[in-house]
């Protein structure tokens, strides 16, 4: 008897469990692009953007999974800053051990610099910026020069649309500091676009 | 702050999103396929069975009580016995150490006194094992 109704609950139980599947892949697909964009005005790297991304996505897949979707979208941008933090730390550590090391020169003596640098960009080439539209490119050359938590409450509140809350809990910060933050992104940039951008 | 002042705000917070918002509708193909094959793999995270619950508690469980058993056996051979208490046993060591110092003193002010002895029959031996 038990046994039997413990059958009939399975197929309702795999149900429930591709419902579940299908939210997170919707909320996934929802925030996938955007979340792109802010590592990469962050991070500046598309390969290194998309590593965060999708770290972000496993972690939340793996470990937040089974918590209500609406805590999702605050618990996925505080994965993603991290792991655009961890990712800035991460160059911070290399540029300081590539600063032990001596340059290495060409045959005229003159030094190559950091190897690194010497990789292709990733960065938009010229005929790419052409198409690119002059005003989102000053935009986010400005949002990327940010100081970081101001980047973070602009990037999270204006781009993301999260709420004041939210955001503070993506940032793991006091809603008086996004407030704060964001007010100050916002007169940074304007100044820096000009008043007629 | 002025109303025009918060009209131009709202103006340039307005514009900034639609930018923002039509560069991420814009990514190219290849970005937009990779972030696509990164969310078919968190979901496959996601689906994937995870241990149980039990599982999850008492194997670390488990390994935490083992390696408590095993610092307090090795805690208890060394200081917990009480023929051999630790402190006992690093005097043992550092008498033992003294003693042979002694004995190498001993050693080179008797030199003579071995030489004798060498020469003397020994007391073990069988033709003086009568001797008494």
């Amino acid at each position: 008897m038990l046994r039997s109704g413990a059958l009939a609950r399975q197929p309702a139980e795999r149900e429930s469990a591709l419902d579940a599947t299908r939210e997170l892949e919707q909320f996934l697909a929802s925030v996938e692009k955007r979340a792109f964009k802010i590592a990469q005005i962050a991070i500046r790297d598309v390969d290194d953007a998309l590593d965060i991304v999708q770290d972000a996505m496993l972690q939340l897949a793996r470990r937040y999974a089974a918590r209500p979707p609406d805590e999702w979208r605050p618990l996925f941008y505080r994965i993603l800053q991290n792991r655009i933090r961890d990712c800035q730390r991460r160059r911070l550590v290399r540029s300081r051990i590539f600063a032990w090391f001596p340059g290495r020169q060409d045959a005229e003596g003159e030094e190559l610099g950091d190897p690194m640098d010497l990789a292709p960009s990733q960065e938009p080439g010229p005929s790419e910026r052409m198409m690119m539209s002059g005003a989102l490119e000053a935009l986010e050359t400005a949002v990327g020069r940010l100081p970081k938590r101001q980047q973070q409450a602009f990037l999270l509140r204006n781009f993301e649309g999260l709420d004041v809350a939210q955001t503070a809990a993506a940032m793991g910060c006091s809603e008086g500091s996004v407030k704060t933050h964001y007010f100050r992104a916002v007169q940074t940039l304007r100044e820096a676009l000009g008043e007629h951008w | 702050m002025s109303e025009s002042g918060d009209s131009k705000q709202r103006d340039f917070e307005t514009r900034s999103r639609e930018l923002l918002h039509n560069g991420a509708d814009g990514l190219s193909a290849e970005v937009r396929s990779r972030l696509t094959q990164a969310r078919f793999k968190a979901l496959e995270e996601a689906q994937a069975p995870s241990s149980p619950a039990w599982v999850r508690v008492l194997v670390p469980a488990g390994g935490l009580a083992a390696a408590a058993l095993v610092a307090v056996i090795a805690w208890r051979g060394v200081v917990g016995n009480p023929e051999f208490p630790a402190s006992e046993a690093g005097r043992g060591d550092a008498l033992e150490v003294a003693a042979m110092a002694d004995d190498y003193d001993a050693l080179e002010d008797d030199v003579e006194f071995y030489q004798w002895l060498d020469t003397e029959p020994d007391a073990n031996s069988p033709d003086v094992a009568g001797v008494g």
